[in-house]
C-alpha cells in the first residue's frame, strides 16, 4: 500500500486536480449559458409568456441536435472551433470548449424540465400583481424550481466527470486519462482500480450532497 | 369602479373558434359586492380575468376606476394592477416561501420600503387571524389557512378593489363560511370593493349586493340578489335556484294535495313575514289553509322566507283566497302538477 501511495500518489493528486478543474470551469461555463437557453425555452414555448414558435423551434432543435452526438465524436468534430476560441485544442485549456458544447444544452433541458414543474398558478398570481417577467423568473420560477435545479444540475456534474475522461485524447490528463493510460495500456490494473475507486467515491459524495441540499431548498 | 362593456372573447383552438365571452356588460359600483355566478364552462373565469388583462378581452371595453384598461401600456397595466388584488381557488402561494414572507415577497418586488413592508404584512397577517403562523410554510397549512395567506398577500398591495376567482371553492362549508366572513369584513371595514365569480349559490346569498348569471358565455341576468332570488326571471336562474332542493316534496303526496285543493308557494320579504297572512285567509275567505313545508333563506342585508301551503275548501273561495295573497306583499307562485 505505501508503495503503491509512493509510486503513484503524485499522479493520482494529480489527476484529481485536474478532472476537478475540467469539471468546475466547464460546469460554470455550461451554466452562464444553459440557464438563459433554459429560460427561454421556458418563455418562447407555446403559452408562454413570449410564446415565439420560431426561436422556440431553433433553439429546442439545436439542443437535440448537439444531445445527438456523443462526446468523444464531438470534441473531434470540434477541433477548428476549439482552436478558433481557446486558440488552443490540447490540455486543460483546450478540452473546455467541446465540454462545455456537450454539457450547456443538457443542462438548458435539465433546467428547462425543473421551471416547467412551477405551477402556472403561482406565476398568474404574480402577474396580477403587477410584478415584471424578469422578477418573476428570477423570484418566482427559478426560486420555486431550485430544489429541481440543484437535482438537475448534480446530475450533469456527473455526466461531465465522465465525458472529463475522454479528455486524455487531446491531453488534457485526469483520472480518466490515468486510469486508460496507465492501468488499460500499461496494463497496471491496480492504477486503474484505484481510479475507479476513487471516481466512485467522487460521485457517491456529489450525489448526497446535491440530495441534501435539494431537501434543505424545499423546505415544508 | 369596474365596468364591462360588450366584452367578448374568443379562444382559437386549432382551427375551432371557441366564444368564451359574448357581449358581456356588466358594471360593478365603489363598495359593493358584486357576485357572477354559473355552471363551469359559462365563462366566469375568462371573464373576470378580463378585468386585469390575464385575458386579453377580443371586443369590448374594459374600464377600471374609469381608466380604459385596453389602452394601457405595460408600465401602465403593471401600476393598475396593483389597485387591483386577486386570489384563486389554488391559493397560488410560493411553495418555498412561509407565511410572512409569501405576503412580504411581493411588496418587495415592488419596491416597497422596508418598514412599510413589515409594518403592512404585520398588519393584514393580524386582519386574516395568522400572526401566530407568521414561519409556517404551506404545506403546513390548511386550505382555509393558505386562502387567508392569499387573502393578506392580496391586501397587503392596499387595493380598491379584489376579484376572487371561486376562492371558496376548494373549500369544505364551515372553512367556505370563514372566508366569505373575511370578505365581508374586508368589504365593511376596509372598504374594498369585491368581484367575485363562484358556482355555489351560498355564497351569492350569503356576501353578495348584486348578481349576474352567466350561461354559455352570457349574463343572463342581473340585479339586486334578492329581486334574483326571489323573482328570478331566467330559467337558468330558477334552475340554479331549485338546485338547493327547496320543497322536494314526493310526487305521490304532491298529486294527492292537488286533487282536494291548491298549492302555494309563498316568498316573504322583510318586513312582510310579520303580517298573519294565512290566518287572515282562514278567516276572511273561509278556506282551510296548512302549511306543507317551509324555511329562511338568509341574504346578506335580509331574510327570506319560503312556505310551501295547501289550501283547501270551495273552489271558489280558494281562487279569490289565492287573489287576496297575490294583494298582499308576498310573492305567490301556484304550483301546478
Amino acid at each position: 500500500m505505501a508503495d503503491f501511495l509512493n509510486q503513484w500518489g503524485d499522479a493520482i493528486w494529480e489527476g484529481f486536480i485536474q478532472t476537478t478543474q475540467m469539471t468546475l470551469i466547464s460546469l460554470a461555463f455550461s451554466i452562464l449559458i444553459g440557464l438563459p437557453l433554459g429560460i427561454l425555452l421556458v418563455l418562447t414555448r407555446k403559452q408562454g409568456q413570449w410564446e415565439n414558435i420560431v426561436v422556440y423551434t431553433i433553439v429546442n432543435s439545436l439542443i437535440n441536435i448537439i444531445r445527438s452526438i456523443p462526446f468523444i465524436i464531438l470534441l473531434f468534430f470540434l477541433l477548428p472551433f476549439t482552436k478558433f476560441i481557446a486558440h488552443t485544442t490540447i490540455g486543460v485549456r483546450g478540452v473546455i470548449v467541446p465540454l462545455v458544447i456537450a454539457c450547456a444544452p443538457f443542462i438548458a433541458r435539465l433546467l428547462e424540465t425543473a421551471m416547467l414543474e412551477v405551477s402556472k398558478g403561482v406565476i398568474e398570481a404574480y402577474q396580477s400583481m403587477g410584478i415584471s417577467t424578469p422578477k418573476i423568473i428570477w423570484h418566482v420560477i427559478i426560486r420555486e424550481a431550485r430544489s429541481s435545479i440543484i437535482l438537475g444540475l448534480t446530475i450533469a456534474i456527473i455526466g461531465l466527470i465522465g465525458e472529463t475522461a475522454m479528455a486524455g485524447f487531446v491531453g488534457a490528463g485526469g483520472l480518466g486519462d490515468l486510469a486508460y493510460q496507465f492501468g488499460y495500456v500499461r496494463f497496471q490494473p491496480d492504477v486503474m482500480y484505484a481510479v475507479i475507486i476513487i471516481l466512485i467515491v467522487i460521485v457517491q459524495i456529489i450525489q448526497s450532497l446535491g440530495n441534501v441540499i435539494a431537501r434543505k431548498l424545499k423546505k415544508s | 369602479m369596474i365596468k364591462l362593456q360588450h366584452v367578448s372573447k374568443t379562444f382559437r383552438v386549432g382551427k375551432n373558434k371557441i366564444e368564451a365571452l359574448k357581449d358581456v356588460s356588466l358594471e360593478v359600483n365603489k363598495g359593493e359586492i358584486f357576485g357572477v355566478i354559473g355552471f363551469s364552462g359559462a365563462g366566469k373565469s375568462t371573464l373576470i380575468r378580463c378585468v386585469n388583462l390575464l385575458e386579453r378581452p377580443t371586443g369590448g371595453q374594459v374600464f377600471v376606476d374609469d381608466q380604459d384598461v385596453l389602452g394601457l401600456n405595460k408600465k401602465g397595466l403593471r401600476q393598475l394592477r396593483r389597485k387591483i388584488g386577486m386570489i384563486f381557488q389554488g391559493y397560488n402561494l410560493l411553495e418555498t416561501a412561509n407565511v410572512y414572507e409569501n405576503v412580504a415577497t411581493p411588496l418587495r418586488l415592488e419596491g416597497v420600503s422596508k418598514e412599510e413592508i413589515k409594518a403592512r404584512t404585520d398588519k393584514y397577517l393580524e386582519i386574516v387571524g395568522l400572526s401566530d403562523r407568521r414561519s409556517a410554510f404551506p404545506s403546513q397549512l390548511s386550505g382555509g389557512q393558505k386562502q387567508r395567506v392569499a387573502i393578506a398577500r392580496a391586501l397587503a398591495h392596499e387595493p380598491e378593489v379584489l376579484l376572487s376567482d371561486e376562492a371558496t371553492s376548494a373549500l369544505d362549508p364551515n372553512t367556505t363560511d370563514a372566508i366569505l366572513e373575511l370578505l365581508l369584513k374586508v368589504n365593511k371595514e376596509l372598504g374594498i370593493t369585491v368581484f367575485l365569480i363562484t358556482h355555489e349559490l351560498n355564497v351569492i346569498q350569503r356576501i353578495c349586493d348584486r348578481v349576474a348569471v352567466m350561461e354559455n358565455g352570457r349574463v343572463v341576468e342581473q340585479g339586486s340578489v334578492v329581486d334574483v332570488f326571489t323573482r328570478p326571471k331566467e330559467a337558468m336562474t330558477k334552475q340554479f335556484i331549485s338546485n338547493e332542493a327547496k320543497f322536494l316534496i314526493p310526487a305521490s303526496l304532491k298529486s294527492e294535495l292537488l286533487k282536494s285543493g291548491k298549492l302555494v308557494k309563498l316568498t316573504f320579504l322583510g318586513e312582510s313575514s310579520k303580517d298573519p297572512v294565512l290566518a287572515t285567509l282562514a278567516k276572511q275567505f273561509d278556506v282551510l289553509p296548512s302549511i306543507i313545508a317551509g324555511g329562511i333563506d338568509q341574504l346578506k342585508d335580509q331574510s327570506v322566507g319560503n312556505l310551501l301551503v295547501h289550501i283547501k275548501g270551495d273552489q271558489n273561495k280558494v281562487e279569490t283566497a289565492i287573489q287576496f295573497l297575490h294583494e298582499q306583499n308576498i310573492l305567490v307562485d301556484e304550483v301546478k302538477g
